[in-house]
C-alpha cells in the first residue's frame, strides 16, 4: 500500500515536471524581432565595441573597397549573431577544425571543386610552365589583431622561419621541388613570388588544400618577439612558459593555429584560448578584421561565434544530434550503422540529412601482390586470367545488398563515373558474378582441382593464398567464402594497422586490402592502384619504389608498366588540367589491360547534418581527405542561422 | 604509533618507484610511438612525407629513439629534480599544465562519491543486519544486487536517455555551458554542486551495495558473539549493544576496504566521465594510453598510484588508532 502510494507521488512528479517543461519550450520561442537587419553593416556586437571607441569604424577595418573579397550567399543575406554549435573529440581531432574554421588559403576551391577562386591572395599568376607563381595581396588587409597584413610578413617567415636550420615545422612536400626549397621574391608590400627550381605542376591544388594553411606566414609583429634571431629576450620569455629554449617555444606557437590564441590570424573566427586548455567546451570568436563582405557589402561572417563541444563517446554525440543541440556536422557520424536513428529523429532534432559525395572511388581495393617472394604465387599471380577468374568469383550484389543496404553498386578502382576522364573499362570489367567462368578460366590455366576440392598449383600444391588486412572483415569474410567455392583455399589475416604497413612496406605480403583510392579530381595526386608509384601500391611495391627511389625493397617493373611510370611523371609535370585528363586516358587504358587490383563496391555518399534553422548550407559538396575539406568550401563565414535570438 | 607511521611512510619509496618503472615499462611496450601514430593520422589528412620529416626530428629532439632506461631517467629525474613531468605530445603543452585541474575535479568527485557511499550504505548495513530477513533487508538486498550488476557506463547511458527522451536535455558535464572555460566562481561551484549528484550517483551505486553487504555481513558475525548477549542480559539499551562494540568492530573491515574503494572509483570513473563528458583523469589517461603520449600517461599512473598509496596508508593508520590489536602488533 505504502510503496503503491510512492510510485503514484513519483510519478506525478515527473509527469509535472515534464509537462511544465515542455510548456516552458513553446513558450520560450518568441517570434523573430522585425527589425531592419539587412541595413546593419557589421555585426550588432562590433558595432557597439565601435561606439564605446574600442575599434575602429566598419570601413577602416576592412581591406580598401576594390580589394575585399565579395562573398555570394548560397541562398539569402544573412543575419547577424548566434553561433555554430558543433562537436570535436579532442585535439587530436584537429582536421575539423581546418575544415570548419581554417579554411583560408592564398587561393581557394570553389563548392563543384572544378575551379581554384581567390582567397587570401586577390589574384594569382603562374609563369615558366610552373615554376613560378606569383600571388598579389588585399590592400588594406589586416590580422585579426588589426595590424597590416603585407608582403613583410610572409619576407620575415621565410627568411627568419622557413629557412631557418633549427626550427623544425611540418613543411609540406609542395614547398620542394627536387629536394629544393623554393626561393620568394617580394617585390612590393602586396606581391608575393613564388620561385621553383623544378615545375611544380600542383602547387596551386595543395595550396588550396588542408595542407595550404602552411602558406599562410607567421606575422612578423608578433612572432619577432619569440624570435631568438631578433629578441635577445625570446629565450627567457620561453622559459618563463615552461619551455627549455625560445627554438621550442617558438615551434609551439608558430606550428598550429588552434594550439596558439594569440597568433595573429586570417580566418573568420579565432579561439579564445588553446584547444588544449578548453577542456569540455573550445569557443572561438568572430575576427573583428575579417576581411571578406557579402554582396550587399556587409562585414562576414554572419555567426558571432563557433562553439565547439568535445564529446569523445561515439553514443554521446548521437545524442546530442538527435536532441537538436547541433547545428552541422559531418564527421565521425557513426556510419552506416547509425543512420536510421538520425533518419528516425530527425524530426524532433529540427534538422536534415545530406549527403557527401566521395572522393573516393572504393571500399575496398584488393591486390594480388605480383613481387611476392614466393616463386610459384609470383607465377600464379602474374596470370592476368587468374586475377580475372578471382574478381568474376566475387558476388559483390550481395555484398551491397548484405553491409551496404543496397546504396551503391559493384565497380573498380580508379577515376570515378562523374569525372570526364572516366574510363568504363577500368570501372567495370569483370564485375558481374560468373563463377563458372571463373572456373573455367582457372581450369585453362591448368589449375586442377585435387580431390580435397582444392586447386592444385604448377608446383603440384594445393594454392593457397592470405588477405592482409587491418579493418573490412565482413566484407573480407564473404571473398573469401567466394574464392574458396572455386577451390582456391583462402585465409584472413586481420591485423593491426601499423603492423600491416610494415608487412606491406617489407612486400612480406601475399594478397593486401586499402582504401579504395581518391577518384575525382585528386586522382591526379595519387593513382596508387593503377601505376605502381606509391609506397602503398599493394599490388606490386617494389615496382613502386624502383619508380620513386625510396628505400625497401627494389625491382624493375615489366615495359608496359615502365611506360604507364613515365605517363605519369609526364601528368605531375602539366600545370595544365585539361591536358592532365588528356594524358590520363591510355594510361587508364594499360591500367585496364593490365588489371592489376580488383575493387568491390563503388564507396557510397557519406553523410552529415544541418538544423533547419542554419541556412546558406549548399546541397552538394564533397567529403575527401585533405583535399577538399568540407565544409570549407561551402564558405563557413556566410552560413547563418534564424533560431530564436 | 608513530614509529609505525615512519615505517609506513619509508615502505611507500620503493613502492612508488616500482610502480613509476612498471608504469613506464609498460607503456613503452607496444611498437612505435607518439610520432609513429602522429604520422599515421597525417598520411590520411595530408602530406605523408612531411610529416615524417617532422617526426624524425621531432624524434630525435625528445630522445624517443633512445633505449627505454634512458627515457625513463630523463622523465623520472626531472620529476624528483625539477617538478617537470615532461612534454605531452597530442597536447603539446608541459604534462604539469594539464593534469592539476582534472587531478582536483576528480578527487572532489571520487570523495563526494566516498562520502555518498557511507551516508547511504553504513545505516542500511546496520539496518538489514539488524534486521535480518526482515522485508528492509529484502529489498536492500535486492537493491544492492542490482546496483552492483549494472556497470556504471550503463547506468549512466540510462540517466542520459531518459533525460533526453523524457526531459529533451542532456546530461552530461560537471557545469552547465555557460560556466565552462570560466574563472572559479561562487556560482560555478553552486551549480557544479547542482550537477555533481548524477555522476556521484551513477559511480556510487556499485560501492554502495557492495558496501552494504560487507557491513551486513561483519556485523552479523559480531552480533552472534558471546560478548553481544551479555551485554543485553545486563540491561543495556539495544540501540547502546549494538553501536558499542559490534557496530565499531565491524568497521574495521570498512576502514580497510577504504584504500581499495579510492583505487576503483578512479578506475570505474573512465568509461563513466568518457560517456558523462566529465573532465576528470580518466578520459585523458586513456586518451594519453591510446595515443602513445607516454609522459602524461606515465605521469597520470604515477600520480593516481601514489594517491593509492597514499590512500592505503591512511587507512592503515585510521585502522591501527581504531582498533588497539593492530596498533601494537
Amino acid at each position: 500500500m505504502n510503496l503503491r502510494r510512492i510510485v503514484l507521488v513519483l510519478m506525478t512528479l515527473l509527469l509535472s515536471v515534464s509537462v511544465l517543461w515542455a510548456g516552458g519550450r513553446t513558450e520560450a520561442a518568441p517570434a523573430a524581432a522585425d527589425e531592419d537587419f539587412l541595413s546593419q553593416m557589421e555585426a550588432p556586437m562590433l558595432a557597439e565595441r565601435v561606439s564605446r571607441g574600442e575599434l575602429p569604424p566598419v570601413e577602416d577595418r576592412l581591406p580598401s573597397p576594390d580589394h575585399r573579397a565579395v562573398i555570394e550567399p548560397y541562398e539569402e543575406l544573412g543575419r547577424y549573431g548566434l553561433s555554430w554549435r558543433t562537436m570535436y573529440r579532442g585535439p587530436g581531432d584537429w582536421p575539423w577544425f581546418t575544415r570548419t574554421v581554417g579554411h583560408e588559403q592564398l587561393v581557394q576551391w570553389n563548392r563543384a571543386w572544378d575551379q581554384l577562386e581567390a582567397g587570401i591572395a586577390r589574384d594569382w599568376e603562374v609563369a615558366d610552365g610552373g615554376r613560378t607563381y606569383t600571388f598579389h595581396l588585399r590592400e588594406g588587409m589586416k590580422w585579426h589583431d588589426g595590424a597590416d597584413f603585407t608582403a613583410n610578413d610572409f619576407r620575415f617567415w621565410y627568411d627568419n622561419v622557413v629557412t631557418h636550420p633549427d626550427i623544425i615545422l611540418a613543411w609540406p612536400g609542395f614547398f620542394y621541388t627536387d629536394g629544393d626549397l623554393f626561393e620568394l621574391e617580394t617585390p612590393d608590400d602586396y606581391t608575393v613570388i613564388f620561385r621553383f627550381s623544378g615545375v611544380n605542376a600542383f602547387f596551386l591544388q595543395a595550396a588550396a588544400s588542408a595542407d595550404g594553411r602552411w602558406l599562410i606566414p607567421h606575422a612578423e609583429h608578433y612572432f619577432s618577439e619569440f624570435h631568438g634571431d631578433i629578441n635577445s629576450n625570446a629565450d627567457s620569455i620561453a622559459r618563463a612558459a615552461g619551455y627549455s629554449d625560445w627554438v621550442e617555444y617558438y615551434e609551439f606557437l608558430g606550428d598550429q593555429w588552434w594550439d596558439n590564441p594569440d597568433r595573429p590570424s586570417l580566418y573568420a573566427w579565432t579561439p579564445r584560448v588553446g584547444v588544449g586548455d578548453a577542456t569540455e567546451r573550445w569557443v572561438l570568436d568572430r575576427n573583428p578584421y575579417y576581411w571578406k563582405v557579402d554582396t550587399a557589402g556587409r562585414q562576414l561572417p554572419y555567426l558571432d561565434q563557433v562553439v565547439m563541444d568535445n564529446i569523445p563517446d561515439n553514443d554521446v554525440r548521437l545524442l546530442r544530434i538527435t536532441s537538436g543541440q547541433v547545428d552541422l556536422h559531418s564527421r565521425s557520424m557513426g556510419g552506416d550503422t547509425n543512420l536510421p536513428i538520425y533518419r528516425d529523429n530527425a524530426e524532433r532534432g529540427n534538422y536534415r540529412i545530406f549527403e557527401l559525395d566521395r572522393s573516393d572511388t572504393n571500399v575496398h581495393a584488393i591486390a594480388f601482390n605480383q613481387t611476392v617472394n614466393d616463386p610459384v604465387l609470383r607465377e600464379i599471380f602474374g596470370e592476368r586470367d587468374f586475377r580475372v577468374a578471382m574478381s568474376l568469383a566475387i558476388n559483390r550484389q550481395e555484398i551491397n545488398d548484405l553491409l551496404y543496404f543496397g546504396r551503391t553498386e559493384p565497380h573498380h578502382h580508379g577515376p570515378r563515373p562523374e569525372m570526364p576522364f572516366y574510363n568504363e573499362r577500368l570501372g567495370k570489367q569483370y564485375t558481374e558474378y560468373d563463377p563458372d567462368e571463373a572456373n573455367r578460366l582457372l581450369d585453362g590455366l591448368g589449375y586442377t582441382r585435387g580431390n580435397d576440392g582444392w586447386r592444385r598449383g604448377p608446383d603440384g600444391r594445393t594454392i593457397s593464398v592470405t588477405i592482409d588486412s587491418h579493418s573490412g572483415q565482413d566484407e573480407l569474410e564473404l571473398v573469401e567464402q567466394y574464392w574458396e567455392a572455386v577451390g582456391i583455399q583462402t585465409n584472413l589475416n586481420i591485423i593491426e594497422r601499423s603492423f600491416m604497413t610494415e608487412r606491406y612496406l617489407n612486400n612480406q605480403h601475399e594478397v593486401g586490402r586499402y582504401f579504395g583510392g581518391p577518384g575525382l579530381i585528386d586522382w591526379f595526386l595519387d593513382s596508387r592502384h593503377e601505376v605502381p608509384t606509391h609506397w602503398e601500391s599493394i599490388f606490386a611495391v617494389p615496382w613502386a619504389n624502383y619508380y620513386t627511389g625510396a628505400s625497401g625493397p627494389s625491382e624493375e617493373p615489366p615495359a608496359d608498366v615502365r611506360e604507364m611510370q613515365r605517363i605519369w611523371t609526364e601528368i605531375q609535370l602539366e600545370p595544365d588540367l585539361n591536358r592532365q585528363m588528356e594524358l590520363a586516358g591510355p594510361l587508364l587504358e594499360m591500367a585496364a589491360d593490365r588489371f592489376d587490383v580488383m575493387g568491390l563496391l563503388l564507396t557510397p555518399p557519406s553523410y552529415g547534418i544541418v538544423r533547419n534553422d542554419f541556412r546558406n548550407f549548399p546541397a552538394r559538396q564533397f567529403n575527401t581527405g585533405g583535399s577538399y575539406n568540407d565544409p570549407g568550401p561551402a564558405r563557413p563565414e556566410q552560413f547563418f542561422t534564424t533560431r530564436p535570438r | 604509533m608513530l614509529t609505525y607511521i615512519v615505517r609506513r611512510v619509508l615502505y611507500m619509496i620503493p613502492t612508488v618507484f616500482l610502480i613509476s618503472v612498471v608504469a613506464f615499462i609498460v607503456i613503452n611496450l607496444p611498437p612505435g610511438d607518439y610520432l609513429t601514430s602522429m604520422v599515421a593520422q597525417q598520411m590520411e589528412e595530408g602530406d605523408a612525407a612531411a610529416a615524417q620529416a617532422q617526426a624524425e626530428r621531432l624524434r630525435v629532439r625528445y630522445g624517443l629513439g633512445e633505449p627505454v632506461i634512458v627515457q625513463y631517467w630523463r622523465w623520472i629525474s626531472g620529476i624528483v629534480l625539477r617538478g617537470d613531468f615532461g612534454h605531452s605530445f597530442e597536447w603539446r603543452r608541459p604534462v604539469s599544465s594539464l593534469i592539476w585541474t582534472r587531478l582536483a575535479l576528480t578527487f572532489v568527485l571520487s570523495l563526494t562519491t566516498t562520502m555518498f557511499i557511507w551516508i547511504v550504505a553504513i545505516p542500511i548495513g546496520i539496518y538489514s543486519a539488524v534486521k535480518q530477513y526482515s522485508i528492509g533487508d529484502y529489498v536492500a538486498t535486492t537493491v544492492g544486487f542490482i546496483g552492483l550488476a549494472i556497470p556504471n557506463f550503463l547506468l549512466a547511458l540510462i540517466f542520459m536517455y531518459i533525460g533526453f527522451s523524457v526531459f529533451g536535455q542532456n546530461v552530461g558535464g560537471l557545469y552547465s555551458p555557460q560556466y565552462i572555460g570560466e574563472p572559479w566562481t561562487i556560482d560555478k561551484i553552486l551549480n557544479m554542486l547542482t550537477h555533481l549528484w548524477i555522476p556521484v550517483v551513477v559511480l556510487g551505486t556499485a560501492g554502495t551495495a557492495g558496501l552494504i553487504r560487507t557491513m551486513r555481513a561483519n556485523l552479523l558475525d559480531e552480533l552472534r558473539k558471546p560478548y553481544v548477549v551479555t551485554a543485553r542480559s545486563k540491561g543495556l539499551t539495544e540501540r547502546r549493544v549494538i553501536m558499542k562494540y559490534p557496530v565499531r568492530i565491524a568497521m574495521n573491515f570498512f576502514v580497510s576496504a577504504q584504500s581499495n574503494i579510492l583505487v576503483s572509483l578512479i578506475s570505474g570513473a573512465t568509461i563513466v566521465s568518457v560517456v558523462l563528458n566529465l573532465p576528470t583523469t580518466g578520459p585523458l589517461l586513456l586518451g594519453a594510453l591510446m595515443a602513445q603520449d607516454m609522459y602524461l600517461a606515465a605521469t597520470f599512473i604515477l600520480l593516481l598510484s601514489t594517491l593509492n598509496v597514499i590512500s592505503t596508508l591512511i587507512s592503515d593508520i585510521v585502522l591501527a588508532w581504531l582498533d588497539p590489536r593492530i596498533r601494537y602488533s
